[in-house]
């Protein structure tokens, strides 16, 4: 399932998948599969996402 | 006496060639000069990659194995076709890698490793068609040049076609 609540979130935030891929040290691919839903982060990697994003788990992360 | 010299200088440059390379490759990994760093998505794609690897050059020997015992004469030496198992191991490895976008290190560019795989090929080419002239064509030693050319032109068949297709997916 696309998560499209990060998509705007990093949106919001007027970054691009590579600036958000930087701030958290992964590749521009892992945040597009995580946007697109083809792969479920852990539980770090979804706390670096919102530290940078200013969001809570809750937000981005919950169904 | 001066074959034992030979043996002895031979072991000796060995030594210095091994020291020297892990000296160089200690700098180099220190200095972070190339970076091996995969994201927590990449690593868990390379083992699947290396589990599918590692499975197909399994089912090729198996195979090879219950061949060459059906088989009485070998039509191929038993090096080639280890190498050939070697190479298949290889390209599954690195064609799903590839396709799911875990290959290449975070900060690496897949550029300057197509420029690499070309070298690769025609170097191993170029190695063969040289052994060639002048001798019958067939299985010779350097058979092995062309398995290793075509892993490698595999890999970068595959190569360009995902990179075709990330850029049609960013055009969308």
């Amino acid at each position: 399932m696309k998560n499209l609540r990060l998509k705007s979130a990093r949106a919001a935030k007027d970054m691009s998948q590579q600036e958000l891929a930087d701030a958290v040290g992964v590749s521009r691919q892992t945040v597009s599969a995580i946007e697109k839903g083809d792969y479920n982060p852990t539980i770090k990697l979804c706390l670096s996402i919102c530290h940078i994003l200013d969001r809570t788990l809750d937000e981005l992360f919950w169904e | 006496m001066e074959n034992s010299k030979a043996y002895l200088a031979g072991i000796l440059v060995g030594f210095a060639a091994v020291a020297i390379a892990g000296f160089i490759a200690k700098v180099v990994f220190k200095k972070k000069i190339f970076s091996c760093e995969y994201d927590e998505r990449q690593e868990l794609i390379r083992g699947r990659a290396f589990k599918y690897g590692f499975l197909a050059m399994m089912v090729y020997f198996a195979v090879f194995g219950i061949g060459s015992g059906i088989l009485d004469h070998e039509l191929v030496p038993t090096r080639i076709l280890c190498v050939i198992g070697i190479g298949i191991g290889l390209t599954v490895f690195a064609v799903y890698a590839i396709w799911h976008d875990a290959y290449y290190a975070l900060k690496e560019k897949p550029t300057a490793y197509i420029v690499l795989f070309l070298a690769v090929i025609v170097l191993n080419v170029f190695a063969a068609v040289r052994f060639w002239v002048g001798h019958e064509p067939g299985v010779s030693p350097v058979s092995m040049n062309l398995i290793f050319a075509a892993v490698f032109l595999v890999i970068l068949i595959v190569q360009l076609m995902k990179m075709a297709k990330d850029k049609k997916e960013e055009g969308m």
